[in-house]
C-alpha cells in the first residue's frame, strides 16, 4: 500500500505527463517499476475516468476532407497518443 | 436439484474476462455443440449460453455456463460492461470464472478487483500460461491464490489444458469446498472517510441484491447508471451525496488508484519478469531508434536510405517512362495530326501528351517512394520517427502537440492543417497550421525526386537530403521564434504508444503504395492536366510562339526577380503552377521547355541551370507557399483571411529569401559558373 502522503501509481503517472517530456508506456514503465501492460491499463482507465484524452490526429476527424483519405496510413495506423486534461493536468499538478 | 435431462445438479456459471483472453475458447471447450446463440434482453449484443456436462464422483452433473461480453472493468462505460454487471447482480449466478491473460496479469486483474466486491464466489483462469512462459513471464499459482483469497486455476485453453480443473474449481468453490477469502482492493488512504460518508447516506437505501460498499464505490466513480439509481430511491437525501461527490472529483481516482497498488501488490508476490538484463530485440533496436541523438541520427540516415533507393530505383525507371512512352506518344502525335491546325498539335501533344504525361511518369518514382515509406510502417519504425522527432521538438522548445499533426503533413498538409484541432491552445493551434507547410509533402518530395537528378546528377542524393533538413531546420526556427513571442513558458507532454516491431506484410505495403499512387494519378487526371492545358495555352497564344505568348510577357515581369536567383522567367512560372498542386512543377517545366520536341525532359533542362541556381530552385520549390488545397485547409481552419495571406506571404518571404541567399552566397563564395 502506498504509505499515507505519497503520491499514487496514477497519481505519479500524471504528474509525469505534466514534466513537459515526451513518454511511451515502456518509460513510464521503468519509471513507475510497473509493467509495460500495467500503464497501458493505466492509460485507459485515466481515459474513462476523464484525466486523459486521445491525441490522434485521425482520430478529430481531420483526415475526412483530405484527398489522400483512404491510402494514408498515418490516418489508419498512426501512432496512438494521449495527453492530459484540464482534470488531468490539475490532478497532476 | 435435478434437471430435465435427469442430471443430479445444474448450476449457472458466468464466464468472465476482457476481450483477447481466450474467454470464447474455454466457452467452446466447455459448451461444444450445446450452444445456444441468442441476444441479451432488448439489446443487439449476441448472448450465448451452453450446458457443461461432467461427473462428480460418479455422478453426472451439468452447468449452464453464461459467456459474459468481454468487459474491461464493471463501470457502465459500454453496454457490454453493463450487460456483465446486470448479470451478475440481476441473475445471480453460482459462480463466476473470470478468464486472464497470464502474459498480461495486470490488466486482467483490475477487472477481477471489480468482481470481488460482488456478492458470487469468483474463480480466476490464469489461461495463456504457456505463451507467458514463452516470455519468460513466470507465475506461482499458489501465491496469487493466497494474495487474491480467491482459487486460481492455470490453463492453456487453446491446447486444452487447465478446463476441467476450472470445471472442477467452480463446482468446488459453489459447494463451499474450497475456501473464497477475497482480499478485496481498498480505496486510497485519503478518501477512506469520503467513502464510509458516502456508505453511511445510502445504508439501507441501496435496492438488493446490490451490495452497499458496490454502491459507494460506483458512485465515487463517478458511474452514471447507479447515481441514476439511487438518486430515484433517495428522495431528500440525494442531494448531501450529491454535495460529497461534488466536493471530491478526484474521488473516482483514489477508487482506480487503491486498485492499482493492489495489483501491483499481488504482482509484485506472485509474476516474476525477465531479469532486467535479458532484452528483447525490440528493447535492443530501440535503445538507438529511440535514443534522443542516435534516433534523429538514424531517422536521418533512412531518409537518406528513401532517396537513394528512390533515385537508383525509380530514377532510370522514370527516364525510361520518360522516353519511350511520353516522348514517343507526343511525337506520334504530332505526325498523325500533320496538317491540322498548329493550336490542335500543340494542345495535344505539347499541352495534354507532354505536360500530364510527364506527370505520369512520376509513377515508378512514387511506387518506390510510398513502397519504402510504406515499409517502415509496417515494421514499426515510423512511430518511433514520430517519438525522436517530438523529443527533438522539445529540445528546441516547440509545443509538443504539436508534432502529431506536422507528422501528418509529410503525406499531406491538408490532413495536417485540419489535425492541429487536437490542439485546445487557440494560440499554440494557430502557430501548428501556419508551420505545417514548412513540412516537405509527399508532392514536394516527388518533384525534388524528379528534378534533382536531373540538374545536380550523381550529387541530388545529398542535396535532397539537406534540402528536406533545410525545410526542418527553418520550421525549428520560425518554431521557436513563434513559440518564444507567442506561447512563452507553455510545456505539455502526452504518452505515445510505441508498437512491437514485426516483419513486414508485403501485400500490405504494396496495397498502400499503390493507393497512394492511384490517388496521385487521379490527380494527374485532374487538376494537373487542367494546369497543363491553362500553361500551354497562356505559353503558345496569341501567335504560336513562347517568347512572344502571354504567359511570356506575364512571366517577364518576374524576371528581375528571377535574376536574384539565377532562374529565368520559365522557372518562375513553374513555381507558380505548383500552387494548384506542386507536382505542377514538372509539368509546367517539360511544357515551357518543350520537352517533347525531340528530347527528354533531363535533356531539355540540363544546363539550363547552373548548380547553385539549380540548388537555389530547388529550396525555393521545396520551402514555397503551399498547394491551394492546404491554402484552403488554412483559411478554414484559421477563420481569417488575413491570417491566410499572412502565412502565403512569409513562406513567399521566406522561400525567396533561401533562394536568393543561396544563389548570391554561391556568388559570393566563387561557386557560380562552376
Amino acid at each position: 500500500m502506498t504509505p499515507a502522503g505519497e503520491p499514487s501509481l496514477l497519481a505519479r503517472l500524471l504528474g509525469a505527463m505534466g514534466s513537459g517530456a515526451v513518454h511511451c508506456p515502456a518509460s513510464l514503465a521503468q519509471e513507475l517499476d510497473v509493467s509495460e501492460a500495467m500503464v497501458e491499463r493505466m492509460i485507459q482507465d485515466l481515459v474513462r475516468l476523464g484525466y486523459l484524452r486521445s491525441a490522434r490526429p485521425g482520430g478529430a476527424g481531420a483526415c475526412g476532407a483530405c484527398p489522400q483519405n483512404g491510402s494514408c496510413g498515418a490516418s489508419r495506423s498512426g501512432p496512438r497518443a494521449w495527453m492530459l486534461t484540464d482534470r488531468g493536468r490539475r490532478a497532476g499538478a | 436439484m435435478t434437471s430435465p435431462s435427469g442430471e443430479a445438479h445444474t448450476v449457472t456459471v458466468a464466464l468472465a474476462g476482457q476481450p483477447n483472453v481466450g474467454k470464447s475458447t474455454v466457452f467452446n471447450l466447455l459448451t461444444g455443440l450445446s450452444q445456444h446463440v441468442g441476444n441479451w434482453p432488448g439489446k443487439t449484443i449476441e448472448q450465448k449460453v451452453g450446458i457443461h456436462h461432467f461427473r462428480r464422483n460418479g455422478d453426472s452433473c451439468a452447468m449452464r455456463i453464461v459467456d459474459l461480453p468481454g468487459a474491461y472493468s464493471l463501470t457502465a462505460n459500454s453496454l457490454e460492461e453493463q450487460l456483465a454487471r446486470d448479470f451478475i447482480i440481476a441473475e445471480r449466478p453460482d459462480a463466476v470464472a473470470v478468464i486472464a491473460d497470464a502474459a498480461s496479469l495486470e490488466r486482467s486483474l483490475y477487472l477481477l478487483a471489480e468482481f470481488l466486491f460482488l456478492p458470487v464466489p469468483v474463480v480466476l483462469g490464469l489461461n495463456m500460461t504457456d505463451v507467458a512462459e514463452q516470455h519468460e513471464i513466470h507465475i506461482s499459482p499458489r501465491i496469487l491464490e493466497a494474495a487474491l483469497g480467491v482459487p486460481v486455476v492455470p490453463m492453456s485453453a487453446t491446447k486444452n489444458q487447465g478446463v476441467r480443473e476450472l470445471v472442477e474449481a467452480v463446482d468446488r468453490v459453489i459447494r463451499g469446498e474450497l475456501p473464497y477469502a477475497p482480499n478485496r482492493p481498498a480505496i486510497r488512504e485519503d478518501h477512506r472517510t469520503v467513502l464510509q460518508e458516502i456508505r453511511a447516506l445510502i445504508a439501507g437505501r441501496a435496492p438488493a441484491p446490490y451490495p452497499e460498499e458496490w454502491v459507494a464505490l460506483k458512485l465515487l466513480e463517478g458511474d452514471g447508471e447507479v447515481a441514476r439509481m439511487m438518486e430515484a430511491r433517495m428522495p431528500g437525501g440525494w442531494e448531501a451525496v450529491q454535495a460529497i461527490l461534488t466536493q471530491h472529483e478526484d474521488a473516482m481516482l483514489a477508487v482506480a488508484s487503491g486498485r492499482y497498488e493492489w495489483i501491483g501488490r499481488i504482482v509484485r508476490a506472485a509474476v516474476t519478469r525477465p531479469r532486467t538484463g535479458q532484452i528483447t530485440l525490440t528493447d535492443r533496436l530501440d535503445r538507438i531508434a529511440t535514443h534522443p541523438v542516435w534516433g534523429i541520427l538514424l531517422l536521418l540516415g533512412l531518409l537518406g536510405a528513401v532517396f537513394w533507393l528512390t533515385y537508383r530505383v525509380g530514377a532510370p525507371l522514370q527516364e525510361l517512362l520518360d522516353a519511350h512512352l511520353v516522348q514517343a506518344a507526343a511525337e506520334w502525335l504530332r505526325g498523325a495530326l500533320e496538317g491540322a491546325p498548329w493550336w490542335v498539335t500543340g494542345l495535344l501533344a505539347d499541352g495534354i501528351v507532354t505536360g500530364g504525361g510527364m506527370v505520369v511518369t512520376f509513377l515508378p518514382i512514387l511506387l518506390v517512394f510510398f513502397g519504402i515509406l510504406g515499409l517502415l510502417e509496417d515494421v514499426g519504425y515510423m512511430a518511433r520517427a514520430a517519438f525522436v522527432m517530438d523529443r527533438f521538438m522539445h529540445l528546441i522548445g516547440l509545443h509538443g502537440k504539436s508534432f502529431l499533426p506536422l507528422f501528418l503533413g509529410f503525406g499531406c498538409n491538408v490532413p495536417a492543417v485540419l489535425g492541429t484541432r487536437i490542439i485546445d491552445a487557440p494560440r499554440a493551434r494557430l502557430l501548428t497550421i501556419l508551420l505545417v507547410p514548412l513540412v516537405p509533402c509527399a508532392a514536394r518530395m516527388a518533384v525534388v525526386a524528379v528534378l534533382a537528378p536531373i540538374f545536380l546528377g550523381p550529387a541530388a542524393f545529398w542535396v535532397s537530403w539537406v534540402l528536406v533538413g533545410l525545410n526542418l531546420g527553418v520550421l525549428a526556427l520560425l518554431g521557436v521564434g513563434l513559440q518564444r513571442l507567442v506561447l512563452r513558458g507553455e510545456a505539455l507532454s502526452f504518452i505515445m504508444e510505441i508498437p512491437l516491431y514485426h516483419l513486414p506484410n508485403l501485400r500490405t505495403v504494396g496495397i498502400a503504395a499503390w493507393q497512394r499512387t492511384l490517388e496521385f494519378l487521379k490527380k494527374a487526371g485532374g487538376t494537373i492536366l487542367a494546369v497543363s492545358v491553362a500553361v500551354w495555352a497562356l505559353s503558345a497564344l496569341p501567335g504560336g510562339e513562347i517568347e512572344t505568348s502571354y504567359l511570356a510577357s506575364a512571366g517577364k515581369l518576374l524576371a528581375p526577380l528571377g535574376a536574384w536567383m539565377g532562374l529565368d522567367w520559365r522557372m518562375l512560372v513553374a513555381l507558380l503552377s505548383s500552387f494548384a498542386a506542386k507536382e505542377n512543377t514538372i509539368a509546367t517545366l517539360a511544357i515551357l521547355y518543350r520537352a517533347g520536341e525531340g528530347g527528354s525532359l533531363a535533356g531539355a533542362l540540363a544546363g539550363s541551370l547552373t548548380p547553385v541556381a539549380a540548388l537555389a530552385f530547388l529550396a525555393v520549390q521545396m520551402l514555397f507557399i503551399p498547394c491551394a488545397a492546404t491554402v484552403a485547409a488554412i483559411r478554414q481552419e484559421t477563420r481569417s483571411w488575413l491570417w491566410t495571406a499572412a502565412n502565403v506571404l512569409l513562406l513567399a518571404a521566406i522561400s525567396l529569401g533561401a533562394g536568393i541567399a543561396i544563389f548570391q552566397g554561391g556568388i559570393w563564395l566563387g561557386l557560380e559558373g562552376r
